[in-house]
């Protein structure tokens, strides 16, 4: 079985968020870039318990975006990984999925697993849109994972319990809490992590559906705003006009 | 042209999410004077009329106990037919379990252009929608275009 974990290059999450030219861009000035921690601790770590127990034969890696993110990928080979792709390119989901999705169709892989989301655009949406470009079966948010044969037995969380599921592979997840508990790369994982094949391949073509028009950064915590009992006009005013949520 | 809203049954009752997803699905019909269609699997009347209420002009009921089985390859089928039928522009799901599994596939099948996780209702900007969702964790919001229909 040949399993591909696509991963993502996510800001820190202690990092101090700002946007530069004029609020449309993300600004990566002193900023610590990582491996996407959804994509690490539970896609690629159940990935190399899978392998480790005989079950995988190779885990490659898949990261589409720009040479500045080869010390995340070779953090997922210092945990592990076998090898790596770069597709260099950048773009919303979509156009990440297609270009996994396109890579995996001319290499085939039995296995796909993605991180639940990016800490970063929060959109839990990669792992779908590559199922529906290879029209593969596709179980969102597993919390657990087991291979027999082409036969994959999965749990996931759903309204009021828990759904066990199975599949047939070719596959594709999305890993969620539960799946794998975090690994700390050791010594020996750090030095052959140097010298793992990472092979380049140019984007294809560019479809963005979406893009960016301005970021805002949140509003902290407001005050605690005190109404009337007796007042519930102005309570479904605010409502309405301040909370926005009737 | 018409809203198509995706709409789940749970335990027997239409799921909140589902009917606010219905009333999101209408506002976005009063900016573009376009009417709501939602799509009800396997609901009986009493479930159809809740939906009808929340907002939705046309209300395609299916019934297939498949469907049921939350197989998100079905489901994708499903509202891709309706879509297609329906000359759908815009479609709307929960950002829950099944919206997260099906809208993501579907916007593959598309190819259309996906915003997950909206938080505000959308702006409509010449052909494009702009729609407003949480980035970086809470700690930012983005305004995005989407660029197709």
């Amino acid at each position: 079985m040949k399993i591909l974990v696509p991963i993502s290059n996510v800001p820190d999450t202690t990092s101090k968020i700002s946007f530069a030219n004029n609020d449309t861009e993300f600004n990566k000035s002193g900023i610590t870039f990582i491996l996407n921690p959804y994509d690490e601790w539970y896609a690629l770590v159940r990935a190399m318990e899978l392998k480790e127990s005989g079950k995988a034969e190779k885990v490659t890696l898949i990261h589409v975006g720009l040479a500045d993110s080869e010390p995340t990928i070779r953090k997922g080979f210092a945990l592990g990984a076998d090898d790596g792709v770069r597709i260099d390119g950048e773009g919303d989901a979509y156009f990440v999925a297609e270009q996994v999705s396109n890579y995996a169709k001319e290499n085939g892989y039995d296995l796909i697993m993605a991180g639940k989301e990016t800490i970063n655009y929060n959109g839990s949406s990669v792992g779908a849109l590559i199922a529906g470009f290879l029209d593969y079966p596709f179980v969102s948010l597993a919390t657990k994972l087991d291979v027999e044969g082409t036969t994959a037995t999965l749990e996931q969380d759903i309204d009021g319990g828990t759904q066990i599921v199975e599949a047939q592979l070719p596959l594709v997840i999305s890993c969620a809490k539960g799946m794998a508990e975090q690994r700390i790369p050791n010594m020996k994982g750090i030095m052959a992590a140097r010298t793992k094949p990472l092979t380049i391949v140019a984007a294809g073509q560019n479809n963005n559906f979406t893009n960016v028009k301005s970021f805002a950064l949140s509003a902290g915590r407001t005050t605690c705003k005190m109404i009337d009992e007796n007042n519930m006009d102005e309570l479904v005013q605010l409502l309405h006009t301040e909370a926005k949520v009737i | 042209m018409s809203i198509l809203v995706y709409t789940e049954i749970n335990k027997g009752k239409v799921k909140k999410a589902s009917l606010e997803a219905v009333n999101y699905a209408s506002k976005i019909a009063e900016i573009t004077g376009a009417s709501v269609t939602a799509i009800a699997i396997n609901a009986d009347a009493s479930q159809i009329e809740e939906i009808g209420k929340a907002g939705a002009k046309k209300i395609l009921s299916i019934k297939n106990e498949e469907l049921t089985s939350l197989d998100n390859s079905l489901l994708t089928a499903a509202v891709e037919q309706a879509a297609k039928t329906e000359n759908a522009k815009v479609i709307i799901f929960s950002f829950d379990l099944v919206g997260k599994a099906v809208a993501p596939r579907l916007s593959a099948k598309l190819k259309a252009g996906l915003v997950a996780g909206a938080v505000d209702y959308p702006v409509v900007n010449g052909a494009s929608l702009e729609v407003k969702k949480n980035v970086f964790s809470g700690k930012a919001t983005a305004i995005y275009s989407i660029n197709t229909s």
